[in-house]
């Protein structure tokens, strides 16, 4: 009778554990990810390529010789720096707002570049204009990406 | 052709009625961008009126200002998302820890 008690005993010590582990990995998986951890390499490349299209407007600015073609490579160069952003972001947890912004600004790059591209020269003012809209998608890109270190 | 000031005071009103005053990180992101907002419109006036930018090209970059909008916007809400995950899981540590400890007591 004793044995049979503390069989009993140990058996509701088992069930107790067990559902104690099952709870535990029920909640495990409760834990959220909404946005990617923090990656200072991400962040260095955006103030890279955001200093990069910067200067590539500054320059095109301050060169008396304005036409695409002397800046082609210029704009190959920062062509490859936002697909390695936006390759690095695709592959994060939870990157999917990055990679909203990022594809905004690949897409009017592109559409810039092309505008460029179509005219074969541009003046400063619309040289200006482009720096500054493509420098509002690089401030939400770098803010989105700096705001995980807040947390 | 439009007043700027008048356009960002209300979408300062508008962004900040709908995210907490009270969230400086917030408000510092919509400060940040209605001051860029402000120097990018001024220049686009500018060019508009020294007649190097046609209103054509004016018009297409006005086009675009809702797309700046949106990105900033989204940038924001990354800040609250952040908060929001770091509630929730510590939430969840919460009840771990509970479950844990009433594991371990045999209760």
């Amino acid at each position: 009778m004793k044995h049979n008690f503390k069989k009993a005993i140990m058996k509701q010590i088992k069930i107790t554990a067990l559902i104690g582990l099952l709870f535990c990995l029920l909640l495990s998986s409760c834990r959220v990810s909404l946005v990617p951890a923090y990656n200072p390499d991400v962040v260095a490349k955006v103030e890279q390529a955001s200093k990069a299209t910067d200067h590539l407007y500054d320059s095109i600015m301050d060169s008396p010789d304005k036409s695409f073609y002397s800046f082609s490579n210029s704009y190959a160069s920062i062509h490859s720096q936002i697909d390695d952003i936006l390759i690095l972001d695709s592959s994060r947890e939870s990157s999917k707002i990055i990679l909203i912004i990022g594809n905004d600004l690949k897409k009017r790059f592109v559409k810039y570049e092309k505008y460029h591209k179509d005219a074969g020269t541009l003046n400063n003012s619309q040289l200006r204009t482009y720096k500054d809209y493509m420098h509002a998608l690089w401030e939400s890109l770098f803010n989105s990406e700096i705001n995980f270190k807040i947390k | 052709m439009f007043n700027i000031d008048n356009i960002l005071g209300t979408m300062k009103q508008v962004l900040l009625a709908i995210f907490s005053e009270k969230k400086p990180a917030v408000v510092k992101a919509v400060d940040g961008y209605i001051a860029d907002a402000k120097i990018r419109l001024g220049n686009l006036a500018e060019g508009a009126l020294s007649g190097e930018l046609s209103y054509k090209f004016v018009t297409e970059r006005l086009k675009e200002e809702p797309v700046n909008i949106k990105d900033q916007l989204l940038s924001v809400g990354e800040i609250i998302a952040a908060d929001i995950e770091q509630v929730v899981n510590r939430a969840v540590a919460v009840f771990e820890g509970a479950l844990k400890d009433s594991v371990s007591n045999g209760s």
